[in-house]
């Protein structure tokens, strides 16, 4: 009955992340006129179903109602499925010239948009409104600009961590506050495969997660520069072999990167006792195992020697073919959502990080730190080990080849040094095209 | 075919015409006939095969300026062992799927010939994958397909046989593709080849009835070839669309494991879409269009003359 239930959930899952975006592609900027008492009509796209679909959809309805009412803005916000969708969209919409005014964009795709001209810069109205850019954490502002100007403002920011089911971290006689290193992430994955029959740790081959294992290994998947990667050198072979071995000794699960959902379905099967994911995931993970009976903890996720996480999520970005008056509001909507008041709302709702100091401060989310401290993990990792994500447009490939390899690797058993080094030699021509 | 001469031949559109500029309408008739379906293919067929062909001489990302860098495109396309990787895979896919879907569709159709109420029935049954979206039937077949929790291993478990990779294994996934696609396309093979039969005038079966022929001879002999038009209709129409596969590919594999379930289609998609390589892309689209271009010239003239048309 439960792997019935688990196979539903995770084919809503599947089928709500493959839908393409409803709604169509146009947008509306209409060449309203000069008169005071119009309404400046925006559009805003977002990415995403659920818990953050609902957060998108009722800070524009604040807006709208407020600071919208007030100076005469009204914002309506269109879903576009995730940020791939998303992104192709937008270079489609810039193209015919239908472009939203606002959309949200993923972190490590602003320099490719932004080189070509589709974002606009802002740091102009940063400047005339002094806006705190120091009140923003450290960490999530790397992929806000490109050649030391602004293109967008921290929105919905997150980190991956480590999520361990301590239901059955307790069964296996384990501390539920989780490992701290390498070393005691086998030791706990060994001790809950052989006290539980359930993996200790289900996984599969993605991008974002590799990123965390090599900052823990103090190496990083491309060179500070962006013009090589460092996949196949010592450290990195060093962190891939140590997961393969846990894999071979049946410790752990490793799928696919297509098969993603699984580590859903095998977590709330209890089928495995950790994962990892973003932290936008918690809210809808501490549903699910409230549901299914079972205590959810979380923590950094485990180094060798230092931690070390990449940023992830998207910004809040405006585009550039729009008229004057439609810059000015699209900045207004812009600074109200990522105002302090209403990234404390946005993180709680979700789980994303608070993106600013100010945010944290406020009572909301110091309510809710004391009451679920798992929220907290995520933000304190991040102010400590946060690190921004790689812009180089050859990326989005780079990553698909290095996720193959992994898949290779982990998955069909292929051997590593070899396999990483053939990787890595396609991924240097891509970065250099 | 070419009903549009019947109207106005062309002979007696200049005669009716000579000297006559007040007809000059009825000159134009036929090409106003056609103008709206001529409009329509060549905005959204010719223009854009021309337009792929000229971007595939330049470097362009959709949003930035083109580059003209010559046939660097399809040097680099040609050098790179992936594209004849993802071409093998097209190949492999379109030859399994044709030749299961069209072979198997044959005897299907035989015996279902026979019009009783059980085949009717049967009929609709075999039909009903053709109706049904692709995009459902993936999702259908990666529960059944899933390694974990999927159906079939569950059967083969009971049997004390070894699971199976269905979609995680690099060298059985592109067979499940292909399990799907002929599972798709069988019924409506059938049907087609059913009507076929039917319309096989019925006296060449007496005649063979009077030379007291046997079933198979008459099979080899009667229905066979009176099918040849039916079949090679099929074969060409599953070619063309096994080869331009990509709902299945997207959402069952995208393309893994290891490769080895992309096609071209796929490919081209994901240079154009989701690494904004459009001249790279065009370029891989000319190469798909000249192979089908192909297939479909070699197809007509080569089989064409052994085809029995009636």
């Amino acid at each position: 009955m439960k792997k019935a239930i688990a196979l539903l959930l995770a084919a809503s899952m599947t089928l709500s992340l493959a839908a393409c975006g409803g709604g169509g592609g146009g947008s509306s900027t209409p060449d309203s006129s000069s008169g005071d008492s119009e309404v400046v009509e925006l559009t805003y796209w977002y990415s995403w179903t659920d818990k953050i679909q609902e957060n998108n959809i009722n800070l524009v309805n604040q807006f709208n109602e407020t600071v919208g009412k007030e100076k005469g803005i009204h914002v309506t916000a269109e879903y576009q499925g995730t940020y791939v969708d998303l992104h192709q969209k937008l270079q489609a919409a810039y193209i015919s010239g239908t472009v939203p005014d606002v959309t949200v964009m993923e972190i490590a795709s602003i320099k490719t948009f932004a080189e070509n001209g589709v974002l606009e810069p802002l740091s102009p109205y940063i400047e005339r409104d002094n806006i705190d850019m120091d009140d923003f954490y450290e960490g999530l502002l790397t992929n806000c600009q490109v050649d030391g100007t602004w293109y967008g403002l921290p929105y919905l920011r997150s980190t991956p961590i480590l999520y361990m089911n301590t239901t059955l971290l307790e069964k296996a006689g384990l501390d539920p506050a989780g490992p701290k290193n390498w070393e005691e992430l086998a030791q706990y994955c060994k001790t809950i495969k052989e006290e539980t029959g359930a993996y200790g740790l289900s996984m599969y081959s993605y991008i974002w997660v590799l990123e965390a294992f090599l900052l823990g290994n103090g190496t990083s998947v491309l060179n500070p520069e962006e013009t090589k990667t460092n996949i196949a050198d010592e450290k990195s072979i060093e962190a891939i072999q140590f997961f393969k071995d846990l894999k071979d000794q049946g410790y752990i699960r490793c799928v696919a990167g297509a098969d993603s959902t699984k580590i859903d379905a095998d977590y709330i099967n209890q089928n495995c006792a950790m994962w990892f994911t973003s932290t936008a995931n918690l809210s809808n993970i501490l549903a699910n195992a409230k549901e299914n009976n079972f205590e959810v903890n979380t923590c950094f996720i485990p180094g060798n020697g230092q931690y070390g996480v990449p940023t992830g999520g998207c910004n809040l970005i405006m585009t550039s073919k729009i008229s004057d008056e439609h810059k000015e509001a699209a900045w207004e909507f812009i600074k109200w959502m990522t105002s302090p008041e209403q990234a404390a709302y946005a993180s709680e709702y979700t789980g994303y990080v608070p993106s600013r100091k100010s945010a944290t401060a406020t009572d909301r989310i110091q309510k809710l730190y004391e009451s679920t401290p798992q929220f907290k993990v995520a933000l304190d990792q991040l102010e400590l080990y946060g690190h921004g994500r790689p812009m180089n447009p050859g990326y989005a490939q780079a990553s698909n080849e290095i996720v193959a390899a992994l898949d290779a690797i982990w998955v069909n058993g292929a051997d590593t040094v070899s396999t990483l080094q053939e990787t890595a030699a396609k991924v240097d021509k891509l970065l250099a095209e | 075919m070419l009903k549009t001469e019947a109207i106005l031949p062309a002979a007696q559109v200049r005669e009716t015409a000579k000297g006559k500029p007040k007809h000059i309408f009825s000159r134009a008739l036929p090409y106003l006939m056609v103008a709206p379906s001529l409009t329509i293919f060549s905005v959204f067929v010719l223009y854009p095969i021309f337009y792929m062909i000229y971007l595939s001489f330049f470097k362009w990302n959709m949003i930035g300026p083109k580059t003209f860098i010559g046939l660097k495109n399809f040097t680099d396309m040609f050098a790179d062992p992936e594209f004849w990787q993802v071409l093998g895979n097209s190949f492999q896919y379109m030859f399994f799927t044709v030749v299961l879907s069209v072979g198997l569709a044959l005897p299907l159709a035989v015996y279902l010939k026979a019009n009783t109420r059980v085949n009717r029935f049967l009929q609709g049954v075999v039909f009903t994958p053709y109706v049904v979206s692709l995009v459902s039937i993936s999702f259908v077949w990666m529960w059944l397909m899933d390694s974990d929790y999927g159906l079939l291993n569950y059967l083969l478990e009971l049997l004390h046989l070894p699971a199976v990779g269905w979609l995680n294994d690099p060298d059985v996934a592109m067979y499940s593709l292909i399990t799907v696609s002929v599972w798709k396309s069988l019924g409506y093979n059938a049907m087609i080849l059913l009507s076929g039969m039917q319309s096989i005038p019925p006296y060449l079966y007496e005649a063979a009835n009077l030379d007291k022929s046997s079933g198979m001879t008459t099979f080899f002999k009667i229905t066979l070839p009176m099918l040849s038009p039916t079949l090679f209709f099929l074969t060409l129409m599953n070619m063309i669309s096994s080869f331009k596969v990509f709902e299945t590919v997207n959402i069952m594999t995208s393309g893994g494991p290891m490769n080895s379930t992309n096609t071209l289609v796929y490919d081209i998609y994901l240079y154009g879409f989701s690494y904004y390589k459009i001249g790279y892309a065009s370029a891989m689209g000319v190469v798909l269009m000249i192979i089908i271009g192909i297939c479909t010239i070699f197809y007509f003239r080569s089989l064409s003359r052994r085809v029995h048309y009636r």
